[in-house]
């Protein structure tokens, strides 16, 4: 069978109809990934009591586990306990028949947590002490001081890995063909499982993948000019 | 009024301050002296808590607390009521040179933006800086930065501004701007407690020259009595060598 670019647009089409699949498992992971990853990073900056100490434990140990064990053990622990409470509730069991691209999502996001977690905490550590101390001398407090002064710096610093970690995310949500999950990738293939132009549908798949990833690079180099515009003339400056 | 009371720190086994007792009336420019490593630093960052003295009191107008066992709302109110102008200028970086004087008058002290904007270009007028409102930290000389630092410290009205070495990171020609500016600071009757190597500044500003050596007060006095008649050792050591009296003839 020679390679035919006509099925691509076929494989193309059925592909696009899962582009919400993997947006879903890719945006909503990495803001939840912001969300509770920022907190653990400044806990662990700020050295607190027992949250710093477990995430010191915690993030090391899950950043060693590859995301397609994620996917497969929250599919587990989450459908595993449901399966036994279905046989005594009912309500159990509507849990039980949930789609799987809500497993997705919460495997996704615990993977994106330990992932932006960390970059978060080297954001932090790019801003200089000198800052926080100068927040304190006029009298902010320490919260004041993260939200008016710090988080700001460190954003700018985290723009690009975060974009990093964002596109990391949209790969990687490929994956979760291993828990039966329709997505770009999937879709693709089943279009390919009728007219068995396999080559074809994985273009099909590589290709939305590329624009996603080339979109996001775009936001963040615009988003990062941004948030960097006071460093704007630090290269004139003698 | 300041008053600090056998003040202590150590770093791991290295004592910094072996008790260090301080008075600052008002009004008066106290200036520190001393080598590096004898503790005047550690002395200036201890008054507004940005490191924590192992023992020791401390006052500040009407309100005393313990270095040790001072609370969160204390030292608050402690850093509420000083302000400190760093060696390397630590203007926010993401704000520019109105909103760095803004921040703490708006944010800290609860003035509307509107209020606090007029203060801040009050004060960036006063140190020189009026065509420069919108210039980012970068965009600015260390000359200019440490000024803004200075509209910043003064803008916040305490009851006395820390100045740890404000000169010791500028290029020699920029120094001059910077000193001139405190100067002005100085004659509005400012409370100012500085640590500086600038001898002519401390001999000309200074109510009051506290020379400080290994973690304790050597000696203090007015600037004439230091200057010319130091009592002890130490102190007479230290002057010529920083001084570099010239005195030899060809």
């Amino acid at each position: 069978m020679t390679f035919d670019a006509s099925y691509i647009l076929v494989s193309l089409k059925v592909a696009l109809r899962y582009l919400h699949v993997t947006l879903l498992l890719s945006v909503i992971p990495l803001l939840a990934g912001i969300a509770l990853g920022t907190p653990i990073a400044v806990c662990r900056k700020f050295r607190m009591r027992f949250t710093s100490q477990a995430a010191g434990v915690l993030i090391p140990t899950l950043r060693g586990i590859p995301l397609v064990l994620y996917v497969l053990i929250l599919n587990f622990l989450i459908l595993k306990p449901l399966d036994m409470l279905a046989q005594h509730y009912a309500w159990a069991d509507r849990l039980r028949m949930m789609n799987s691209i809500h497993i997705g999502i919460v495997a996704m996001s615990a993977y994106a947590t330990v992932t932006i977690s960390e970059t978060m905490r080297s954001a932090l550590n790019s801003v200089p002490d000198g800052q926080y101390e100068a927040c304190f001398s006029v009298g902010l407090t320490r919260g004041q001081a993260l939200r008016r002064i710090v988080m700001p710096q460190a954003l700018a610093f985290a723009v690009p890995v975060l974009c990093n970690n964002f596109i990391g995310l949209i790969k990687g949500s490929s994956i979760v063909y291993v828990i039966a999950i329709l997505d770009v990738l999937n879709g693709a293939m089943s279009s390919a499982q009728i007219n068995y132009r396999f080559l074809e549908a994985y273009i099909a798949a590589a290709l939305i993948y590329w624009v996603l990833c080339i979109s996001v690079e775009r936001a963040s180099w615009l988003l990062e000019r941004r948030l960097r515009r006071h460093r704007a003339e630090l290269t004139t400056r003698g | 009024m300041i008053r600090v009371r056998d003040a202590r720190k150590s770093f791991g086994k290295n004592e910094v301050l072996r008790g260090v007792s301080l008075d600052v009336k008002k009004g008066e420019v106290v200036v520190i002296l001393g080598p590096s490593g004898s503790g005047k630093t550690t002395l200036l960052r201890c008054i507004n808590f940005l490191e924590n003295a192992d023992d020791g009191e401390l006052t500040i107008g009407d309100l005393s607390v313990r270095f040790k066992h001072a609370t969160k709302r204390e030292i608050l109110s402690v850093r509420r009521r000083t302000a400190m102008v760093f060696q390397n200028y630590n203007l926010f970086n993401n704000k520019n040179a109105l909103e760095n004087v803004m921040e703490g008058l708006v944010t800290a002290r609860g003035i509307p933006v509107s209020e606090a904007r007029e203060t801040a270009k009050r004060e960036l007028d006063k140190v020189g800086l009026s065509d420069k409102y919108e210039a980012w930290p970068s965009q600015l000389s260390g000359g200019q930065q440490q000024r803004v630092a200075i509209a910043r410290a003064v803008s916040l009205n305490p009851e006395v501004i820390l100045f740890d070495e404000p000169t010791s990171a500028l290029d020699p020609e920029l120094v001059g701007e910077v000193l001139a500016v405190m100067r002005d600071v100085a004659r509005e009757g400012i409370t100012m407690v500085v640590v500086t190597h600038e001898m002519s500044f401390a001999s000309d500003i200074a109510d009051h020259v506290v020379f400080m050596d290994g973690g304790v007060i050597v000696e203090e006095g007015t600037p004439r009595e230091i200057f010319t008649r130091p009592k002890e050792q130490r102190t007479r050591q230290f002057l010529d060598r920083i001084l570099l009296k010239y005195d030899y003839a060809i």
